[in-house]
């Protein structure tokens, strides 16, 4: 069956971009522009990966990853974070929350291997989800 | 006695003609204080010897018929006695050393001070005491006196040093113009602010140094020794710790004579006399031909000396001059000064003063005046002598150097060498805070934040020897402390001034507040710019990418959205890089501006036309035909376009372009009925890359609204933001009406 990943972007080329990479890899892609729209779609039918930008009008991309990894249905989700900001903090907050990570600009190879890694760890541990 | 009238050193021949005349002085007017010193120390010696004397013998002969108690009052009895002799044989000492006839000599410092410590040879090495001595000058003084001097401040200094503490002594000395200055430091527990000056009473002793063995007579010896040379002594904290005994002595043979002379007692017996005259003759040719103006005036002022050099100095000869009040010298606006230094001369003060004094011809001139007391045989004052050095260029050599100083852009501190600020600019002044006066004689180090005071930085501020102008360090994070507790980021050159006092360390502090954030200003900027070309940048690549790798596979309606949304972001790099070149061509002064007569109806429609709103914005325009201001048309037309964009991609639905005249200026507003801009962005709403919420949805370049603002400089127009209620924003451009 072929892997779901759900697009959640507010700037709409970046959204295209990588709504284009990932279906010309052949994934299913779902898109969405807010973090209250992509708690929607964990509702109805989890994705098998996420690309998350962190900078999201209203409810930020952080938020979204820190209630996804509270809810004990969608804990485990496969999530890669992409952000404008060069900072470490990012990063590092990403990795405490056990998640991928992409600065912009990224290319899009970097991208597509990126989601076919997450997609390969099966049994991936994931880690205690900031308070 | 007539010739014991005056004092030694104004013995010329003319003084004679003058003074003839004054008559025998009457003996008992002698200085009161010195007669009863003398009267207590003969006259209580033998009272004081019998009773010590009776008193043990008492003890002795009384034997067994006393008992203890009787012996004990009798023993407190001798005791004080004992006491009491030392004491008188100390005022003895000190009315000899009052009175003594100083000879002054060539003297090395060197050689003596080195005698000096030989006598104390034995205390050194059973103290463990270390003594160190830094090469002194030769002065002229007498070497006795100057010996005694060396041997109580010595005694002093090894005598007080803390308990349990090795006590370490420095001489060192310092020439200047007029002299030398000697210090002699200590560690011991030196003596409290306020209390320095009292240990200079006869018998002073203070309480914490309380010693058998020490009269208390040595300091006030000292004084009294060197004040005879013309020099002072005083004690000072020193820097890290202990006591600083700090005098000065002449360098000049002239000088030293003249002070001696001056104090000298005239001599009681025969030879001496003659010896006596023998020194005044000397003296008096010394004085005549010195290259220094000395004249002398009695007690109301009326000159009775006057030397060759003072006929140069003033263009009067001695007999125009002789007989005359001294305010024949001086300037008319500084006559004011003359009865007080009159009632100080009465006092038999010793006064240095830098005044203005007027020549024959009219001229005026600076001067450096030096009166000493002058004494008959009975120590009675009868005048004053006066030495009149014109620095005249000393002070405009002083004056340029200030006026150079305070041209400078930098605070400029000049430190002395005990680390304390000796002067300032007035940019000093307004760096810091304070005014000159509240900072000269401060420690250096009140200028920095607490943690770096008493450590290296201030260290080499206070005592650099930089021989040219060098910056502290450019890898040190320095800070300057302003009067009122704020800190602020200062770059500090350190130098040395050559000045009269020998090479003082100066810093030049530099407030660089405003360069750090230029610098903070341009990293933004460039982290800026750097930011808002990411999502041309992913995209374009991203969908070049991705079209060159998939373009079989894909969807030819996303082929087409990939082609748009890649035109749509290279046009949006464009114009951000294009807006970038203009800001920095106008802030860089090199745009240029053809500003002429411009009606607004026509420019509006070519921007409506260039410029055309998407389908759910609509634009109104209220412009009267005819309405023109003084623009820059291309500009203008590039404003007028930035504002429109801004609208109709945060902005309402309506958007309203209306003009008018406002009388002084032509406006033209840009209204939108939108949400309005958050109040937190409105004070930066024209710096560079400012943006709200909404600008994370609809992007920009970021720098539209500061490109705006540097135009309407460019063209002596502006432009204001107002929130509009209950919603909208309202862009309003102040335009130069049409002429």
């Amino acid at each position: 069956m072929t892997a779901t990943v759900l697009i959640v972007e507010d700037e709409g080329d970046i959204m295209l971009t990588i709504r284009l990479t990932l279906q010309a890899e052949g994934y299913q892609v779902l898109c969405v522009s807010n973090g209250e729209a992509a708690m929607e779609i964990f509702g109805d039918s989890p994705p098998d990966v996420t690309v998350l930008d962190v900078a999201l009008p209203g409810m930020d991309g952080l938020e979204v990853v820190q209630r996804l990894r509270n809810d004990t249905n969608h804990k485990d989700a496969r999530i890669v974070i992409t952000s404008a900001h060069a900072s470490g903090h990012v990063r590092r907050l990403a990795d405490a929350l056990g998640c991928e990570y992409l600065t912009k600009p990224f290319s899009t190879k970097e991208l597509a291997a990126t989601v076919a890694a997450v997609l390969a760890l099966d049994d991936r541990e994931v880690e205690t989800p900031l308070q | 006695m007539v010739s014991d009238l005056t004092a030694a050193h104004i013995t010329t021949a003319r003084r004679a003609v003058v003074l003839t005349g004054t008559g025998e002085q009457d003996m008992n007017a002698a200085d009161p204080l010195a007669i009863f010193a003398k009267v207590v120390a003969h006259d209580f010696s033998g009272p004081l010897v019998a009773i010590r004397g009776f008193g043990t013998l008492l003890v002795d002969t009384l034997g067994d018929r006393i008992d203890d108690r009787e012996r004990s009052y009798l023993g407190e009895m001798v005791i004080a006695a004992e006491g009491m002799q030392t004491l008188n044989d100390s005022l003895i000492t000190w009315i000899r050393a009052r009175n003594a006839i100083l000879d002054v000599n060539e003297l090395s410092l060197d050689s003596l001070v080195s005698e000096c410590v030989d006598e104390f040879r034995s205390r050194i090495i059973e103290q463990g005491a270390q003594i160190t001595v830094s090469p002194l000058p030769v002065v002229w003084a007498d070497a006795a006196a100057i010996r005694r001097v060396f041997h109580y401040l010595l005694d002093n200094a090894l005598r007080y040093t803390g308990a349990g503490r090795t006590a370490v002594v420095h001489i060192e000395a310092a020439n200047s113009e007029t002299g030398v200055g000697v210090v002699v430091r200590d560690n011991g527990p030196g003596i409290p602010d306020g209390s320095r000056e009292r240990a200079f009473g006869l018998f002073q002793r203070l309480e914490s140094t309380r010693d058998a063995a020490s009269t208390g007579v040595g300091l006030t010896l000292s004084r009294t020794i060197v004040e005879r040379h013309g020099g002072r002594l005083w004690l000072e904290a020193a820097p890290e710790g202990g006591l600083e005994a700090i005098f000065t002595l002449p360098t000049s043979r002239i000088a030293a004579l003249g002070h001696v002379m001056a104090t000298n007692p005239v001599a009681m017996d025969e030879s001496s006399e003659r010896q006596h005259r023998q020194h005044q003759a000397a003296l008096a040719t010394i004085v005549e031909f010195s290259d220094e103006a000395i004249y002398s005036k009695d007690l109301n002022g009326h000159i009775i000396t006057w030397n060759r050099a003072a006929e140069t100095l003033y263009g009067y000869s001695a007999a125009e001059v002789l007989g005359q009040h001294i305010s024949q010298l001086m300037v008319s606006d500084r006559l004011q000064e003359l009865p007080a230094l009159m009632n100080r001369v009465r006092l038999g003060e010793r006064i240095h003063l830098e005044t203005r004094r007027m020549r024959k011809d009219g001229t005026q001139f600076d001067v450096a005046l030096t009166m000493s007391p002058i004494r008959d045989a009975q120590g009675e004052l009868i005048g004053a002598s006066v030495i009149a050095r014109d620095v005249t260029e000393r002070h405009q050599t002083e004056e340029d150097l200030r006026a150079f100083l305070e041209v400078a852009p930098d605070a400029i501190v000049v430190i002395n060498h005990a680390g304390a600020i000796h002067a300032v600019n007035s940019q000093t002044e307004a760096t810091f805070g304070y005014r000159a006066d509240e900072l000269i004689g401060q420690p250096v180090e009140m200028l920095l934040p607490h943690r770096f005071r008493g450590g290296p930085v201030a260290q080499r501020i206070a005592f650099t020897v930089e021989p040219v102008l060098r910056p502290m360090g450019t890898d040190l994070d320095l800070f300057g402390l302003r009067r009122d507790g704020s800190e602020f980021p200062v770059d500090i050159q350190l130098s040395t001034l050559p000045t009269k006092d020998g090479k003082l360390p100066v810093a030049v502090i530099r407030d660089v507040t405003e360069r750090r954030r230029l610098e903070h200003l341009r990293d933004d900027f460039v982290a800026n710019a750097a930011h808002e070309l990411r999502t041309p940048l992913t995209t374009l690549a991203g969908l070049g990418e991705t079209l060159a790798r998939s373009f079989d596979v894909m969807d030819r309606a996303d082929i087409d959205e990939a082609f748009e949304a890649m035109a749509r972001q290279g046009e949006r790099a464009r114009v951000l890089i294009s807006n970038l070149l203009d800001l920095s061509n106008i802030e860089g002064g090199r745009a240029n501006f053809s500003v002429v007569n411009v009606e607004l109806s026509p420019l509006i429609g070519r921007v409506l036309e260039a410029a055309p709103p998407p389908g759910d914005r609509a634009v109104t325009v209220s412009v009267p035909s005819g309405l023109g201001v003084r623009a820059d048309p291309d500009r203008l037309a590039q404003v007028i376009t930035n504002l429109l964009v801004n609208a109709y991609r945060y902005g309402g639905e309506n958007i309203r372009i209306h003009a008018f005249d406002g009388g002084t200026q032509t406006f033209l507003d840009v209204t939108d009925d939108g949400t309005g801009i958050e109040r937190d962005l409105v004070p930066k709403l024209f710096e560079p890359f400012t943006r709200g919420k909404a600008a994370s949805v609809v992007r920009g370049s970021g720098i539209g609204l500061a490109l705006c603002r540097r135009i309407l400089d460019g063209m002596d127009a502006e432009i204001r933001y107002e929130q509009m209620l209950p919603r909208g924003s309202r862009f309003r451009v102040g335009l130069r009406r049409a002429t």
